[in-house]
C-alpha cells in the first residue's frame, strides 16, 4: 500500500515543523520513503510525496533523478558500491569495477536477475587509506582484491 | 533618482532594481537567455555578465557579475565592453553551444533565435568540444507545441513559466549535469490554452509551434502591429505575414492589457484570416431569387436606386451591426442610418466576464468572442442581452434592413423577421445565414486587412493596421459605408478610418480627446475610464 503508517507519519510531522514550507522537507521525507521500501522510491510513492509536500509531481521526479542515492528501482540483496575516484582509481578501483561487471554480468545501476546483487559506482567512501574499496549494504567499506571478490561472491551465492 | 553608469552612460534606476532591468528599460541590449521580466531570476545562463569596474564605493568587483541578479547601486560603474567581460561572454557562448545541434537550417526558430544572435554577436565562432553531443528525440508534449530537447540550452524559462505564470507545473527539470532535461512528466500532454507563450519564451527552437513548423522562415515575415479580434480582451499582437498570407499571430507586449501573453485560441485566429472558403468574396445582388455576382459600380448604383424607390424613413429602416466591426465602422454605420433615414442601429450584447478570477492568463479569455462590444456600447448602439429592442424593431416590419457583419446570425427568429423586409443590404466579411435572405452582399475586409480601432472590455481603444490586402473584390468597410453615404447624398469630410477616429473624438462624448496619434501603439482608455 502506498502511504506511511501512523508511526512514520509522526516523524513526518516532526520534519514539517523544522522548515518554513512543507516542500522543504522533501529530501528527509524521501529518505523515509526509502527506509520503508527497501531502499527505493517505488511506483505510486512519488504522487503520495507530492501530495504530502504540497508540490508538483515534476518537482519530486526532478529531485529523485537529480540525486544518485535516491533510487527508483529496488536494490539486490547485496548492494555493492565500488569507489572509482582518485585514490581508489590509482590503486585499481576501475579494475575492481570491471571485474565485478564481468563476474556478475551487470552494469552499474543494475541488479542481477536472481535479485541477489546490485552494483553502483560511487565517489569516495571516505576510507582512502584502505583503497581500493567496496561497500556492501552500507556496512564499513573494505579493502578488496579480485580474488577476495571472487571468494565473497561465491560464498554469497551459496548462501542465497 | 539614483544613477549608475553603463559604459559611461548614466542610467537611472529605482531602488532595489537589478542592473539588467534598468539597462533594458533604457533600451540597452544586454545578452540574456534565462532572464525574463515576467519570471523569477535564477541567474542560470550566465550570459548577462557585466564587469563592475566600480561597485559604487570606489572598488572594482573581484569577478564578473550576472546583471540579472545584481542590484544596481548609486554611482556604480558597469561595463559590457571590457576585455574581461568579452572573454566571459565568449566562454559562456561556447559552453552554451556545447550540446546544441546547430541545426539552424531546419529549425523554425532560426532568424528569431536568441542563441543564434548572441552566438554570432558574442561568440568566438569555434569550439573546443571534441566529445559527442548528447541527444534526445522529438517529444510531442502538447496539443499546440512540440519539444525538441536537443536544442535546449537549459534556461528553465519553460519550467518557471509553467510554475509561476500558468500554474499548471507542466514542465520539470530532470536528471543532472550534462544529462539535464526540461520535459513534461512521462507521457503527460499539455492541453491548456496558454502553450503558445512557451514558444515565445523559449530563447531557442526547443519549443516550437505545431502549426508553424516548417512553414516559413522567420526573417521573411513582415510583422504588422494589431489587436487580436478573437475575444473582447483585445490582446496586442503582431500579424506575421508574407506574400499576402497571414502565417501566425504573436503577442506584443502591452503591460496595460495582455503583458507578454496571449491564448492559443487567439493564435489560431490566423486560420480564419486566410480562409477563402467561408469568405464573402464578391459583391452579389439577388436577381429572381438568386444571388449573382456584380461589379461594385453597378451594385452601388442599384442599392441607391432601390433605396430611393422604397424611400423608407424612421422606423421603416433598421440597422443591425455586429460587434466585430471597428469603432469607425460602427460610428459611420450609425451616422448613415441617422443622417439618411433617421433610423436606429442595434448591436448584439455579449455576456461579459463576471469577475476576475485572479489568474492573469485565464482572465485574458473573455466569454465575449467579439472584439468591440465595448465600442458599440460607447457609441450608444441599442444593446440588450435578451434582444428585446431589436425584436420589437423588426416586428414593426421595417422595409429596409442594413446588416453590418453577422449579428444574430444564430437567431433564426430574428432572421425570419428580417427576411420580410423589402430590401436587406448586407455588408459581409464571412458568409453566414444572412446570405440566404439578403438582397445585396457587399464583401468587406477582416481585421488584418484594414485600419481602425477596437475598444476592449476595459474600455481601452486600440489601433489595428492593414497587414495583408483583402481579396480582389473585397473592400474596407469604411470605404463601403462612405461610398453609400455619398451616394445617398450626404456629404462627409471623412475619407479614411484615421480621419473617422479623429472625427469621433469631437463628435462622440465617450471618445472625447481620442485621436489616432494619442491612441498610439499601446492604446488609450475611453473618456471617463481610468487607465
Amino acid at each position: 500500500m502506498v502511504g506511511f503508517n501512523d508511526a512514520v507519519m509522526k516523524e513526518v510531522q516532526g520534519l514539517f515543523k523544522r522548515y518554513p514550507k512543507k516542500q522543504h522537507a522533501l529530501l528527509p521525507i524521501l529518505h523515509l520513503v526509502m527506509r520503508e521500501n527497501q531502499g527505493c522510491v517505488p511506483e505510486g510513492w512519488e504522487d503520495y510525496v507530492a501530495e504530502l509536500c504540497e508540490t508538483s509531481l515534476n518537482h519530486i521526479r526532478g529531485v529523485i533523478t537529480f540525486y544518485d542515492m535516491i533510487r527508483k528501482e529496488p536494490t539486490g540483496k547485496f548492494h555493492i558500491r565500488v569507489c572509482t575516484c582518485v585514490p581508489c582509481g590509482m590503486c585499481g578501483g576501475d579494475q575492481i569495477k570491471n571485474h565485478i561487471i564481468k563476474k556478475l554480468a551487470i552494469h552499474p545501476g543494475h541488479t542481477t536477475p536472481d535479485g541477489l546483487f546490485s552494483l553502483e559506482e560511487v565517489q569516495c567512501l571516505a576510507a582512502c587509506d584502505k583503497a581500493p574499496l567496496i561497500q556492501v549494504n552500507g556496512n564499513n567499506p573494505e579493502k578488496v582484491t579480485e580474488e577476495s571478490i571472487d571468494i565473497w561472491i561465491q560464498e554469497m551465492r551459496q548462501k542465497g | 533618482m539614483p544613477t549608475f553608469y553603463l559604459d559611461d552612460e548614466p542610467i537611472e534606476f529605482e531602488e532595489g532594481e537589478t542592473i539588467i532591468k534598468a539597462a533594458l528599460r533604457h533600451g540597452k541590449d544586454v545578452p540574456r537567455y534565462c532572464y525574463h521580466p515576467a519570471l523569477t531570476v535564477v541567474a542560470q545562463c550566465r550570459m548577462c555578465l557585466v564587469d563592475v569596474t566600480d561597485m559604487g564605493n570606489g572598488r572594482p568587483a573581484p569577478k564578473l557579475f550576472t546583471s540579472c541578479s545584481t542590484p544596481a547601486m548609486p554611482g556604480m560603474k558597469v561595463s559590457l565592453q571590457t576585455d574581461k567581460v568579452k572573454e566571459g561572454q565568449n566562454i559562456i557562448s561556447e559552453l552554451t553551444l556545447v550540446n546544441h545541434p546547430l541545426d539552424c537550417p531546419i529549425c523554425d526558430q532560426s532568424g528569431e533565435c536568441d542563441l543564434q544572435d548572441y552566438a554570432f554577436q558574442y561568440g568566438t565562432g569555434h569550439s573546443e568540444m571534441t566529445h559527442e553531443k548528447r541527444t534526445y528525440g522529438w517529444r510531442d508534449v502538447g496539443t499546440y507545441i512540440m519539444l525538441e530537447r536537443n536544442r535546449c540550452i537549459h534556461c528553465s524559462r519553460c519550467e518557471r513559466y509553467s510554475k509561476e505564470v500558468e500554474g499548471a507545473h507542466d514542465f520539470g527539470v530532470f536528471l543532472r549535469s550534462h544529462e539535464t532535461t526540461f520535459d513534461t512528466f512521462e507521457d503527460h500532454r499539455i492541453t491548456h490554452k496558454f502553450q503558445g507563450n512557451l514558444v515565445d519564451l523559449c530563447p531557442v527552437g526547443a519549443i516550437t509551434e505545431r502549426e508553424f513548423r516548417f512553414k516559413k522562415r522567420a526573417w521573411k515575415l513582415t510583422r504588422t502591429p494589431s489587436v487580436c479580434a478573437s475575444c473582447a480582451t483585445g490582446c496586442n499582437i503582431t500579424v506575421d505575414h508574407e506574400s499576402n498570407r497571414v502565417e501566425r499571430l504573436k503577442p506584443r507586449e502591452n503591460q496595460a492589457v495582455n503583458r507578454w501573453w496571449m491564448c492559443d485560441d487567439g493564435r489560431i485566429g490566423y486560420r480564419q484570416l486566410n480562409d477563402r472558403e467561408h469568405r464573402a468574396l464578391e459583391p452579389q445582388a439577388r436577381v429572381k431569387g438568386e444571388l449573382i455576382p456584380a461589379n461594385w459600380e453597378t451594385i452601388q448604383l442599384a442599392v441607391i436606386t432601390r433605396l430611393e424607390e422604397i424611400s423608407a424613413r424612421g422606423d421603416q429602416v433598421v440597422g443591425l451591426a455586429d460587434t466585430t466591426a471597428t469603432n469607425e465602422e460602427l460610428f459611420l454605420f450609425k451616422k448613415m442610418l441617422v443622417d439618411c433615414f433617421g433610423a436606429k442601429t442595434y448591436s448584439p450584447a455579449h455576456p461579459q466576464q463576471a469577475a476576475p478570477t485572479g489568474h492573469f492568463l485565464n482572465d485574458l479569455i473573455s466569454p465575449d468572442k467579439t472584439p468591440n462590444s465595448a465600442g458599440a456600447k460607447a457609441l450608444g448602439l441599442g444593446m440588450d442581452l435578451k434582444n428585446d429592442g431589436v425584436r420589437k424593431a423588426l416586428e414593426k416590419s421595417p422595409k429596409v434592413v442594413f446588416v453590418l457583419g453577422n449579428p444574430w446570425s444564430e437567431n433564426s427568429q430574428l432572421l425570419a423577421l428580417a427576411a420580410k423586409a423589402d430590401f436587406v443590404c448586407h455588408i459581409a466579411t464571412f458568409s453566414s445565414p444572412w446570405v440566404q435572405i439578403t438582397d445585396v452582399v457587399l464583401p468587406g475586409a477582416t481585421f488584418a486587412e484594414k485600419a481602425g480601432t477596437y475598444t476592449n472590455k476595459h474600455g481601452r481603444v486600440q489601433r489595428i493596421f492593414p497587414a495583408v490586402n483583402p481579396p480582389e473584390d473585397c473592400r474596407d468597410q469604411t470605404r463601403i459605408l462612405l461610398d453609400l453615404m455619398r451616394g445617398l447624398g450626404i456629404s462627409t469630410e471623412f475619407n479614411t478610418p484615421v480621419q473617422v477616429l479623429n472625427g469621433l473624438g469631437s463628435q462622440e462624448a465617450a471618445f472625447k480627446g481620442l485621436t489616432w496619434d494619442t491612441v498610439g501603439t499601446s492604446g488609450q482608455p475611453l473618456a471617463g475610464i481610468k487607465a
